[in-house]
């Protein structure tokens, strides 16, 4: 009864309390206000990550990693521009920072690599099989390009951002986005030609 | 050469694709607090790594202090260095 009561008045709490006000008691080091502040952007940061991570155990490692970054980065915060964007800020860099440090691995990967985790797909869908295929595909390709490279179309090609967006996150400038991205795309292009006998006998 | 996908299909197969699922309904929190405190442990660590560096950062100053002193006496041990080390022996334990 006790217990129910207490959820009860920590839901009215978190309700009334604005953001700002969780963002300062994290910031301070009240882990609880941290906790909450995660799970409200747990699926956006899941979201981005997904797009960097191999598996769905790196996936997890990497997005509880983004977290950290996030807990340590917060008494750095300032009110400035929205959390929001500094979160995404936070996790886009984590993620960068993330492929650079696997890069030597994430070269040997290969097309359609056993590793991958097939458990999450639906194998009787006959159109989440194509978009596992169609990922599996890009997924290589993307593991192709070097770090930056490979943030840059992540977040234009698959995240779906603007090239105003990524210079945000990334703290890279618009031009050097656009040079990345073109450069980028056109490798991919290359890659993919060369790799359609490949595609097609698999 | 034929294409096996058309290159805009690819991409936006790719962008709805989900392929590591969504994330875990539960244990969340618990994960995220138990991550937070392991954190805070590593402080203790992070002092055990610095130590640890600034030592290995001591170890060419001092071969550099050596080469001073052995520069400056010569080959010889350094005046006062053997009283000096009589003078410390005398706090040893004795048998006697």
């Amino acid at each position: 009864m006790f217990f129910l009561a207490t959820n009860r008045d920590h839901d009215l709490v978190e309700n009334e309390l604005p953001e700002s006000e969780w963002v300062r008691r994290a910031a301070a080091g009240d882990e609880d206000a941290f906790v909450l502040l995660a799970s409200r952007y747990r699926d956006r940061v899941w979201n981005t990550a997904s797009r960097f991570a191999r598996g769905r155990a790196e996936l997890e490692d990497l997005t509880q990693d983004l977290f950290l970054k996030i807990w340590k980065g917060l008494p750095g915060y300032r009110d400035d521009a929205p959390f929001e964007h500094w979160v995404m800020r936070v996790a886009v860099r984590g993620c960068y920072d993330f492929l650079r440090k696997n890069r030597k691995r994430r070269e040997r990967e290969i097309l359609h690599d056993g590793s991958a985790d097939h458990s999450a797909g639906d194998p009787s869908s006959h159109r989440k099989r194509e978009q596992r295929e169609a990922w599996e595909i890009v997924h290589c390709l993307l593991s192709r390009l070097d770090a930056k490279d490979r943030t840059v179309v992540t977040l234009l090609d698959l995240e779906e951002r603007s090239v105003r967006e990524v210079a945000e996150l990334t703290g890279w400038s618009e031009s050097n986005v656009k040079v990345r991205a073109h450069r980028a795309r056109k490798k991919m292009r290359r890659i993919y030609d060369s790799l359609e006998p490949d595609i097609e006998a698999s | 050469m034929n294409d096996p996908l058309d290159w805009d299909e690819l991409w936006i197969r790719a962008r709805t694709s989900r392929p590591h699922g969504e994330p875990r309904s539960t244990g969340f929190a618990t994960r995220l607090h138990a991550s937070l405190r392991s954190e805070d442990s590593s402080f203790c660590d992070a002092i055990a790594n610095w130590s640890l560096g600034f030592s290995c950062a001591s170890i060419p100053l001092l071969v550099a202090l050596a080469a001073v002193l052995y520069v400056q006496h010569g080959a010889g041990v350094p005046a006062g260095f053997d009283d000096l080390v009589w003078h410390w022996s005398e706090f040893l334990p004795s048998h006697h």
